[in-house]
């Protein structure tokens, strides 16, 4: 395979599932730009072994497995490093995103375990099945229906505390 | 999976996964990054061959000037010390590649060892010329039957071990006062025999090592004939003159 084939394949991976995948992993993290350095990071090593990875069921799949794992370390890294700020006694801050309705979504989500945010943002912002969530996180697909349901259910708590008439409106509906 | 669908949740969700990111440029960003790591691999690959072809130089280095330890047919040392004159000749070790008993003894052995014994024997007393005249002196590229008979047949096999030696490179040069053969292995050259024409004497001043030099005289004449190992070839100095 040429080189120029290896990027026509990849590029057209790239378009279809990069912006998802990054979205996703945004809702995690917290960073969009912390997300795309995983995803980028994972469709380089795609790029560098895939003769080997073209020929796997589902390339996409170890994509996006690659580019989670690359987000943990990141999260690992930076958890230490805060544990270090605090050590200093220094102001830790986390990143915080403020959308439009001035939501600190960010802090609802970051009520939740990473797995349980990882399964809520590949399933909804993704749009990955629960066999893919299942498939991209190594777990089964009974443990991604559990973090679904739980996920789904304290969200919804916690959003209905910060937003009482927008709930009732939904329940309304 | 209808179970969990739920729009409000994907919206919220969608929202907090902020806009969507430029594909192209980040397309651009990842090719950038697969270029870097591909110089990184070229660059590590090639400081790695170089790496390698240092220590292969530096290993054949040190190991090109030990050959006379490891070469068991080199003798240039011992060459070296002693005199270049006829009384050399007769202890020389090239005289032990000849083969002097085989005048009698084989047929098989071609004639250009066989007159370097009459060298000698014109010279010093270890003997007269079995074949008397050197008629077929200059036989070409006779080495292996001419190294084969009786005290060669030695020398070849101490010198196997050595580290796997080319190919033997055998040539013989001549001149008016005689020839001389000289085989070339392992980046040394040695004497197989050297063969005077008649009324000329042989005087092997050196038989082994980068320079292999023979001098045949006459009363009227000299022929002086020097091989240099010279870029893994040999390079033959060949000066007639009258005395």
């Amino acid at each position: 395979m040429t080189e120029i084939a290896v990027v026509h394949d990849l590029e057209s991976l790239f378009r279809a599932h990069y912006p998802r995948l990054v979205r996703a992993l945004t809702v995690v993290s917290g960073s969009q730009e912390s997300a795309a350095d995983a995803v980028q990071e994972a469709f380089v090593k795609a790029h560098l072994h895939w003769r080997r990875i073209q020929r796997y069921d589902d390339p996409v799949g170890w994509i996006r497995r690659v580019a989670i794992n690359r987000l943990r370390d990141d999260h690992r890294r930076r958890g230490r490093k805060e544990k270090a700020i605090e050590r200093l006694q220094l102001d830790a801050r986390p990143e915080a995103m403020d959308w439009s309705d001035g939501t600190d979504v960010t802090a609802l989500l970051a009520e939740l375990p990473r797995q349980m945010r990882l399964a809520m943002a590949l399933f909804y912002v993704n749009g990955l099945s629960v066999a893919e969530v299942a498939h991209a996180l190594d777990i089964s697909e009974g443990a991604v229906k559990f973090h679904l349901n739980r996920g789904r259910d304290r969200l919804k708590t916690v959003f209905t505390a910060h937003h009482p008439a927008t709930a009732h409106g939904e329940e309304a509906r | 999976m209808n179970e969990f669908h739920d729009p409000d949740l994907e919206n919220l969700l969608g929202r907090t996964g902020g806009p969507f990111p430029d594909v192209n440029v980040a397309f651009q960003q990842v090719q950038g990054r697969v270029r870097q790591v591909k110089r990184r691999r070229a660059a590590v690959v090639s400081g790695a061959a170089c790496s390698l072809l240092f220590a292969a130089a530096v290993f054949a280095g040190t190991r090109q000037p030990g050959s006379d330890t490891v070469r068991p047919g080199d003798s240039t040392g011992e060459r070296d010390s002693l005199p270049g004159s006829t009384d050399t000749l007769s202890s020389s070790p090239d005289q032990s590649l000849v083969p002097v008993t085989d005048g009698s003894t084989n047929s098989s052995v071609t004639p250009v060892s066989t007159p370097t014994v009459t060298a000698p024997g014109a010279t010093t007393p270890t003997g007269s010329a079995p074949g008397g005249s050197t008629p077929s002196s200059s036989t070409p590229t006779s080495s292996t039957p001419a190294t084969t008979p009786t005290t060669t047949a030695s020398t070849t096999a101490s010198t196997s071990p050595a580290t796997t030696p080319p190919a033997p490179v055998t040539q013989t040069f001549s001149g008016v006062g005689g020839s001389v053969t000289v085989r070339m292995q392992n980046g040394t050259l040695t004497l197989v025999s050297s063969s005077p024409a008649t009324g000329f004497a042989a005087d092997v001043r050196k038989a082994s090592g980068d320079r292999v030099e023979v001098r045949f005289e006459s009363a009227a004449h000299r022929t002086e004939i020097r091989i240099d190992l010279v870029g893994g070839s040999m390079v033959p100095d060949i000066r007639e003159q009258a005395t």
